[in-house]
């Protein structure tokens, strides 16, 4: 009996202690939450504003990273490509060492706009002196690599 | 030279037109046939004379022209460029003066 007694009272005595320990948790932790809140929030927006810039940074620089990183064939191939697209070029004369004007018989006019088309495509600009060098699929390869890397 | 030339105008007709594939593929052939006309003149005076003709008509296209595109009906934005040739508007004969 006494030790319930006991049990109880300790019971009894102990139980408001937790409630009021309780009660100002419950009192408490709202606040606390609220200032958690708080302080998570700003530390998450100024951290999630951080973020996004870095994040574009490396958009743009991924976008830049493959605008320089196409290898020899890659350029090559888009040059044939937009070679084929030229409709006085016959796709089946194309081969990766055509020369414009001996193999694919074009004329000096039409150099220069395929060379222009090139520009174009590669989002590149060519200097009249380096245009007037291109005669082949070959140099116009050596040329846009060239051109690539500067950037 | 001559080839500089043709690029220019080729240069200005793909700015001029932008976005106009009649027009630019009419502009293409058209300087294309007006060089080939000339393709054997060898006559140097007579080449320069024919360059400052293309020239000529290189400026023109850069800054006589300008591209209206439709964006309502009946109405039209200008894309005046910077090469593009703004004179003042000539006065109209005033009544008072005659």
């Amino acid at each position: 009996m006494a030790a319930r007694m006991l049990r109880l009272g300790r019971g009894v005595f102990v139980h408001p202690l937790l409630r009021r320990q309780s009660i100002r948790l419950v009192s408490s932790s709202p606040r606390v939450i609220f200032a958690a809140n708080k302080n998570l929030q700003q530390p998450f927006l100024v951290s999630s504003s951080l973020a996004v810039k870095p994040l574009n940074l490396m958009g743009v620089r991924l976008f830049a990273d493959a605008g320089t990183a196409p290898t020899r064939d890659e350029i090559q191939t888009r040059v044939m490509d937009v070679l084929k697209l030229f409709d006085k070029v016959n796709p089946e004369q194309l081969s990766s060492k055509s020369h414009f004007v001996n193999d694919l018989g074009l004329d000096s006019l039409d150099v220069v706009e395929i060379v222009m088309a090139l520009e174009d495509d590669f989002a590149i600009e060519i200097s009249d002196e380096e245009a007037e060098k291109v005669f082949s699929v070959e140099d116009a390869v050596e040329l846009i690599s060239k051109s690539l890397d500067v950037h | 030279m001559v080839l500089s030339c043709y690029r220019s105008l080729h240069r200005t007709r793909i700015k001029v037109f932008k976005g106009d594939t009649l027009a630019l593929e009419a502009g293409r052939q058209r300087i294309r046939n007006e060089f080939m006309k000339h393709k054997s003149e060898t006559d140097p005076s007579k080449i320069a004379e024919l360059i400052s003709t293309a020239e000529g008509a290189e400026k023109f296209l850069r800054c006589n022209i300008v591209q209206g595109v439709e964006t309502d009906r009946r109405t039209f934005r200008l894309k005046i460029t910077e090469d593009t040739e703004l004179l003042e508007n000539a006065a109209l004969p005033c009544k008072k003066d005659k």
